[in-house]
């Protein structure tokens, strides 16, 4: 009995019944083969990076899962076949098991992530010959505050994975700076919660909540900066 | 000139944290170390170890896979 972690995705056009269906289907084929749920994850309906079978969206679902390896070909096969499942992923689960009450490790930022500047391009403004972690933020290096203060942030701003930290810490306070952000902090498993939203993109420079304060910039920027406002952003 | 010379030694953020594993799933922080076009940020420029930045990089070629992020995106310059 190894942990294995499986993602797929299921149509979403269809009602919540079917896709309920497809869903405890392949729960069916772990319990059947023996295995047992560890971690139910339900991400709900969320916006595809790139359009799969015509369809810009999707709802996620994911497990981990203790089960004999017998059981991931089966899986395999069923979702394979399935014409329902339009993409899954099974893995070796490595890595923490995340609470039951962190929130969903996978959260639709796409409409959400505030975008200084330009708003039409899908990624972070990062350019090259520049330091890709952090933002443009017009600041020289001398603004940057010391790597001590810059720890307190990373805590505070660690991804969900590490159940510790973060789980607990980011989402709260992303919530009330976004109130339409439909994620909140105490719903593991709530699918309405999840459910796309559209944001127009003007909407966007928020309050962010300023966690910290800017990590050093490690890189002398040869070239100029441009001159684009400041993206508020929690440091990792 | 070059940027190598005057920077400074980054610290891995997930050495930092004591992270062991980068999990596919989340797209903030996958997003991170993946510029405009979509492409996976070098090494020397996000300052990870090496060894999470393999992880990182199985990460982000998994959610790639679960369109979770793109394979390639356009840059708008």
């Amino acid at each position: 009995m190894a942990l294995y972690e499986t993602t797929f995705i299921v149509n979403p056009q269809t009602d919540d019944a079917t896709i309920d269906r497809h869903v405890q289907a392949v729960v069916d084929i772990v319990t059947a083969a023996g295995g047992k749920v560890v971690h139910e994850n339900r991400m709900g309906t969320r916006r595809l990076a790139y359009p799969i079978n015509g369809l810009s969206q999707g709802y996620y679902a994911n497990f981990i899962f203790e089960a004999p390896s017998t059981v991931v070909p089966q899986m395999d096969r069923h979702m394979r076949l399935g014409e329902a499942y339009m993409r899954h992923l099974t893995v070796v689960f490595e890595g923490p098991i995340p609470d039951k009450d962190a929130p969903p490790a996978l959260v639709d930022d796409f409409h959400y992530r505030p975008r200084a500047g330009r708003t039409d391009r899908p990624f972070g403004r990062r350019e090259g010959g520049r330091d890709r972690g952090r933002p443009d933020s017009g600041r020289s290096d001398a603004e940057t505050p010391p790597p001590a203060a810059r720890k307190v942030d990373v805590a505070s701003a660690t991804p969900p994975a590490a159940p510790v930290e973060t789980a607990a810490t980011v989402t709260p306070a992303a919530a009330p700076v976004k109130p339409e952000r439909p994620v909140a902090a105490a719903e593991p498993v709530a699918p309405a919660a999840e459910e796309v939203t559209v944001t127009p993109p003007a909407e966007t420079e928020p309050t962010r909540p300023v966690t910290t304060p800017k990590p050093p910039a490690a890189v002398k920027e040869s070239k100029p900066r441009e001159a684009e406002p400041y993206r508020e952003e929690e440091e990792l | 000139m070059f940027e190598m010379k005057m920077r400074r030694r980054k610290i891995c953020r997930f050495c930092e944290n004591k992270l062991t594993s980068v999990d596919y799933k989340d797209e903030r922080l996958l997003r991170r170390f993946v510029n405009e076009r979509g492409k996976i940020i070098p090494r020397r420029i996000s300052g990870n170890c090496a060894r999470h930045q393999r992880k990182l990089t199985t990460a982000v070629k998994r959610a790639r896979i679960l369109a979770i992020l793109a394979f390639e995106s356009e840059s708008y310059r």
